[in-house]
């Protein structure tokens, strides 16, 4: 409704807009004017015409011919006539991420690929040549023409009418989760198919030209077709060496310049008169396998540039097409379409005979070779353009041709997939979380049992992104009440209200799960992993009962891993040595781990007895990724000097044992959008009010802690700063409230139950010193846990947040406070040594030791003027938003996934804020 | 936003490159380029929008202390140009009146920054900065409609449906945006919206960096995940729009004699009238805005050259006079700016 609204207000607009009308005799173009609308309507239209299950890129047409010249007359003939100066750039862009798409080095049975491709092509032109060369009265492109006219033109036709779409095949394997030898054959056959119809096309427009006058003579023919080749090949190689010398070497930009390059691909292809599709396929070639490394720039820049163009290409095709038109060649194309699909048929028959591929695979490769749009529409916007009578019959042709294989293309394709088991037909794409806490706790209450769910900002985002996806979520059970809510084989239905998803619970006996989480992951990891001054500690029995508890973990997963290939998603350090135990069960298992804390530096590593088992455990998972590219590098260090790993820092690729993981770093964020609603519900104040009045916060400056209670989190050198602030600046006692809440955490831990105590003793020293008679308490300590609303509301109350960590891999804290201050006011003194402090820049950045130091920081903090507070909560809030929490899972996962399916993402949209995932439909895949 | 250090190397090397210099960007290369130059126009505008909110007593005397010295510099530079009318109205076909507006117009924006810096006199000096261009682009949309309607009643209406259009293209930019599912969707919509507000300003010959600056407001007072998004983007994209809008400013320059000799007279009216405009502020704010503040003022940055841009697109080449004067004149005043700030630095 809502986008309806805004579509409506768009038409509005551009029709209040062309009712004033230019200027006489200022050439107004209104270029931007018709590229805004069409972007913003196709946008708009292709998702609703998604909802009907029909493929975007058809919306985007419809929208075209309903808004263009034709017929609603919203975009004018001078409006569409200028959308049309994006199409050079459009059907290069396409060439260039199809070239990006084939990697050599992953095709397997390159022959046999080869050879398949060639018959298939081979039976597919000759069939479709002797249909069209027969058929051609009929076909409305030029019935009259006769003889070598004839001859041209039907080649032309042919080599268009065959080619494929690399995208949408591939997309179509995204979505459906496809993975095996159908899927990658397929992906390749229609990417080297389309190269060798692009020297075809190349061929039978030479052909043309020179039939039609418009080329060289006789003498010229081969070289010029020499020429436009070879031209385009060098000239192809040369950007895309030049690319991705800049990719690696500069790196700004990336998007800007991609564009850039295509414009100049598509612009000296044309002056030069070399085929700028085949330069631009070339150019993507040579970066996807001579330029591997930046593969992750790229695709990031694509993801970018592309949608917005090949969007306003496809409404600009549509504005040039006329309705009457369309509805005569209608049935001309179907007849077209079904001879195509025969002929493919065939062709992949033929090809599995030469090739001998295997027949049960091989035989649905057909199936995946239907779909076309942006390279076929590219060819015919050429042809349209060089022959403006016939050419224009038969760019109308192939829409009509490409409108059916969109819709009927993706639908085959997934049932051939599906019947060559590669996907469960109708299945959702289920995901697989492991994690050592669970999402919703069961307890008894007065009333009977009821769920609890877990209140972190990471547990929250992964019960979203589950709530979307469906699967089966494994936990340690460790509510009071989860054994009496379970079904036999442990599993309950969450969450309660709306159960979408499974948790499957893990039982683990109290002697055991001691050893295994207070011992070696508390007592040893967490330690080992922070730069702080406790000691870890590792004993032979807790790590036995680390690996035994890893090896149940690993067996649950298998067996939910039964009837599906679901990606499975496992949490923090807890879980180090799931993925080798589960490898051994199941070696084609997609595994991502991520590591929640800091990775210690190889010297410190070394205090570890079993340093080697974890880094190897941890290579086992196809993904690993970490909160920070410090972090990264020291694991990079650690695999590189205890097990000879072979480290390609650039590609984040690590060699070992015959297996290629990838390492990543992946800054972790907040549910921005969650803090955002409960920051603006305007009940918010009476809960502000409340806490006033709960914790008498009586002073003019409300300071504010939130931590665990946890040795690493500084917060005795907090009140050592605070104590000195109140020392040196007596006037702010009984006008400065610090309000410390502490999380009781591992109390049973000697070293956590120290730090509490210190910290009680501290606060109680604090406030004898610097509470005034009658006057507000210099600290207000609350030693449990609130929930996210109450926290908000302390957020903003507070004119500045301490987050002191002497160590920590990232601190949500600090961007809870960030993501709450809508009203662009609040300092945030954060610690250097918190990961948080390498993305929020403009925080008051402190050093937790020093403590004058820090003690300088808050009395800045306190004076800080309204301006420099409003303009550094801005900036830290422009950080914020732009990396939530789903993105950071949807990276992950997406990345897991791409490391089958890398092509495919080129244009499978940006990660979803709704925890959707980012990977959309085939039919966002115009190429 | 980027400071004419950087952005006087992009200005020479249009004027160098351009159709009257060696001729690499040529008429054709222009014309490609020519829909993002009201994009990059809108982008300005909406950045100066979305800082224009102003907070408590404070920033509301700092916005009267920016309007004054903006309009006291607009006004004298506009007065001295009208002087000197005789010596090159021949060389124009649009009124003294508008030219002489237009480049008071011009003259008026400082370089706008990130306040980064906690040091209290910078801070004001940049926040007058984010202010003090509220008033030229005002003037510069009325001037900009009064040229089209050739009438007070019709200019002000004209603006006021160019205010309206702006409004609804913005409204169903943020009901889209509040609501986006994904990055690459807020992203599109914020393109479409400024391609809608450029190409609406464009093809009506009215201001599009007041359209930039209606969105902006409206986005500051509605807030939410929509502005935080376009804000984002529109800092992203910042930059090469600038770069793009500057060398295409220095493509178009004709540097004919007598544009020179008048772009050295704006070079000095507008360093005096700052200083006075500057001075004036003082008085109007009282000890909210340092004494010094016209001095720190100087640094043109790009909304002027972006203002002349702006009207050489809505009146053809004849306001080519415009844009060559503003662009010499931001050059020299950039250059002044560093001298001045060198000798602070030194001191």
């Amino acid at each position: 409704m809502r986008r309806l609204a805004a579509l409506l207000l768009a038409v509005a607009a551009v029709l209040w807009v062309r009712r004033l009308g230019p200027v006489e005799g200022i050439a107004a173009g209104g270029t931007a004017l018709a590229l805004g609308f069409t972007l913003l309507g196709a946008w708009i239209a292709g998702d609703v015409i998604r909802r009907l299950h029909v493929p975007r890129l058809t919306g985007y047409l419809l929208l075209g011919i309903l808004v263009g010249p034709y017929l609603g007359n919203v975009i004018s003939a001078p409006m569409a006539a200028q959308l049309q100066a994006i199409t050079g750039v459009a059907t290069t862009l396409i060439a260039f991420i199809a070239g990006l798409s084939l990697n050599v080095e992953r095709l397997g049975h390159r022959l046999a690929i080869a050879q398949m491709t060639g018959a298939t092509l081979a039976v597919a032109l000759t069939g479709l040549f002797a249909f069209a060369w027969l058929a051609w009265p009929w076909l409305a492109v030029a019935p009259s023409a006769a003889g070598i006219e004839r001859l041209a033109m039907v080649a032309l036709l042919v080599v268009i009418v065959v080619s494929f779409s690399p995208t949408m095949t591939a997309a179509v394997t995204v979505e459906t989760g496809a993975r095996g030898r159908l899927s990658e054959l397929v992906l390749a056959m229609v990417i080297l198919a389309d190269l060798a119809l692009v020297v075809l096309f190349s061929l039978a427009l030479q052909l043309a030209r020179f039939v039609f006058g418009t080329g060289p003579d006789d003498v010229a023919f081969l070289a010029r077709f020499g020429w436009e080749i070879g031209g385009a090949v060098a000239f192809g190689a040369l950007v895309g060496a030049v690319f991705g010398l800049y990719v690696r070497y500069i790196g700004r930009d990336v998007a800007l310049v991609l564009i850039v390059a295509c414009a100049l691909l598509s612009q000296v292809g044309t002056t030069q008169e070399f085929e700028p599709l085949l330069a631009a396929m070339t150019a993507g070639l040579v970066i996807e396998n001579l330029a591997v490394a930046q593969g992750d720039a790229l695709r990031a820049a694509v993801q970018r540039a592309a949608p917005p163009v090949l969007l306003i290409f496809f409404v600009a095709v549509g504005t040039s097409l006329r309705l009457d038109a369309l509805a005569v060649g209608g049935p001309v194309a179907l007849a077209v379409s079904i001879c195509r699909i025969a002929m493919i048929r065939a062709g992949v028959a033929a090809g599995l005979a030469v090739s001998h591929l295997e027949r049960p695979v091989g035989g649905y490769a057909w199936t995946g070779l239907i779909s076309q749009a942006g390279i076929t529409l590219g060819f015919a916007s050429i042809v349209a353009a060089e022959f403006p009578g016939w050419g224009t019959n038969v760019q109308m042709l192939l829409v009509g041709l490409i409108a059916v294989h969109e819709l009927v293309g993706p639908i085959v394709f997934r049932q051939g997939l599906a019947r060559a088991g590669e996907i469960v037909p109708h299945a959702r794409r289920p995901l697989l979380v492991v994690s050592n806490r669970e999402p919703y706790l069961h307890i008894r209450t007065a009333d009977g049992v009821s769920a609890v769910p877990a209140t972190g900002g990471v547990a929250v985002a992964l019960d979203a992104l589950m709530r979307e996806r469906g699967g089966v979520w494994i936990a340690h059970g460790a509510g009071a009440a989860d054994r009496e809510v379970v079904d036999p084989s442990d599993k309950v239905r969450v969450p309660p209200d709306h159960p979408s998803y499974e948790l499957r619970r893990l039982w683990i006996d109290e002697p055991t799960f001691a050893a295994y989480y207070g011992g070696f992951a508390n007592e040893g990891l967490w330690p080992l992993c922070h730069m702080v001054d406790v000691r870890p500690q590792f004993r032979s029995e807790d790590w036995a009962a680390y690996r035994d508890v890893n090896e149940r973990f690993a067996a649950a997963i298998d067996e939910e891993l039964d009837d599906s290939n679901a990606p499975v998603f496992i949490q923090d350090y807890h879980l180090a040595l799931v993925a080798p135990a589960l490898r051994v069960r199941r070696p084609d298992a997609r595994t991502a781990l991520f590591w929640h804390i800091p990775w210690p530096y190889p010297d410190r590593l070394r205090i570890c007895p079993w340093r080697r088992e974890l880094v190897a455990g941890l290579l086992a998972n196809d993904l690993l990724a970490f909160q920070l590219e410090r972090d990264r590098r020291n694991f990079l260090l650690a695999a590189e000097e205890e097990l000879g790993a072979e480290i390609d820092a650039e590609a984040s690729r690590v060699t070992l044992d015959g297996r290629r993981p990838t390492v990543v770093a992946v800054p972790i964020g907040v549910d921005y959008d969650r803090i955002q609603r409960i920051a603006t519900d305007p009940g918010l104040r009476a809960e502000q009010e409340r806490l006033r009045n709960m914790f008498q916060l009586r002073g003019g400056i409300i300071g504010l802690g939130v931590d665990r209670l946890d040795y690493t989190k500084g917060i005795p050198e907090r009140l050592a700063a605070l104590d000195a602030v109140l020392t040196r600046m007596p006037h702010l006692r009984g006008q400065l409230t610090f309000v410390q809440i502490g999380v009781p955490s591992r109390s049973e831990l000697a070293s956590y139950g120290a730090i509490e105590a210190e910290i009680a003793r501290a606060i109680a020293d604090l406030n004898s010193r610097h509470t005034t008679e009658g006057g507000a308490a210099a600290i207000v300590y609350h030693p449990s846990a609130l929930g996210i609303r109450s926290l908000v509301a302390l957020y903003r109350t507070a004119h500045f947040c301490i987050v002191s960590s002497l160590h920590d891999g990232m601190n949500l804290v600090a961007k809870e406070f960030v993501a709450s201050r809508d009203d662009e006011d609040g300092v945030l003194v954060l610690s250097a040594l918190a990961g948080a402090a390498q993305e929020l820049h403009d925080a008051v950045i402190i050093n937790p030791y020093d403590i004058d130091g820090f003690a300088d920081a808050l009395a800045r903090a306190i004076d800080m003027p309204r301006e420099e507070r409003r303009a550094r909560m801005r900036a830290m809030r422009r950080v914020v938003a732009g990396r939530d929490v789903f993105s950071w899972a949807s990276d992950i996962l997406e990345g897991l996934e791409s490391l089958w399916s890398k092509p495919l993402h080129y244009l499978a949209g940006g990660p979803a804020r709704d925890g959707a995932g980012g990977v959309r439909g085939p039919e966002d895949a115009p190429v | 936003m980027m400071r004419l250090p950087q952005g006087l190397l992009l200005l020479f090397i249009g004027i160098i490159l351009g159709p009257d210099g060696l001729g690499l960007i040529s008429t054709g290369v222009l014309l490609f380029v020519d829909p993002a130059v009201p994009v990059a126009l809108v982008a300005l505008g909406t950045l100066v929008g979305l800082n224009a909110m102003v907070y408590g007593g404070r920033e509301r005397r700092l916005l009267a202390a920016a309007t004054t010295e903006a309009a006291v510099t607009a006004a004298l530079v506009a007065a001295a140009m009208l002087s000197a009318a005789p010596e090159w109205a021949a060389e124009s076909a649009l009124s003294p009146g508008f030219v002489a507006l237009a480049l008071g117009a011009c003259a008026a924006p400082s370089a706008a920054a990130a306040l980064r810096r906690s040091e209290d006199a910078h801070v004001i000096a940049d926040r007058i900065r984010d202010l003090d261009a509220l008033l030229p682009i005002a003037i510069g949309a009325a001037a900009l409609a009064w040229l089209r309607t050739s009438s007070v009643a019709g200019a002000a209406v004209l603006a006021l449906q160019a205010c309206g259009i702006a409004l609804v293209i913005v409204a169903a930019a943020w009901l889209l945006i509040s609501r986006a599912s994904s990055e690459t969707e807020q992203r599109v919509f914020t393109a479409a919206l400024l391609l809608l507000l450029g190409g609406a300003a464009d093809y009506l010959s009215v201001s599009a960096l007041l359209s930039g600056l209606i969105a902006g407001l409206f986005l500051e007072r509605a807030g939410g995940p929509a502005r935080t998004a376009i804000s984002r983007d529109v800092l992203q994209w910042q930059r090469p729009l600038v770069a793009l809008l500057l060398v295409v400013t220095g493509a178009h320059v004709n540097l004919l004699p007598t544009w020179i000799g008048l772009g050295l007279t704006f070079l000095l009216v507008r360093t005096a009238a700052k200083l006075i405009g500057g001075w004036t502020a003082t008085r109007v704010a009282g000890a909210a805005v340092p004494r010094d503040v016209g001095a720190r003022l100087l640094s043109p940055g790009v909304l002027g050259v972006a203002f002349a841009l702006n009207t050489y697109r809505a009146t053809g080449p004849d306001g080519g006079l415009v844009l060559a004067v503003a662009a010499l004149g931001a050059i020299g005043s950039e250059l002044l700016a560093t001298l001045v700030r060198r000798s602070e630095a030194a001191a």
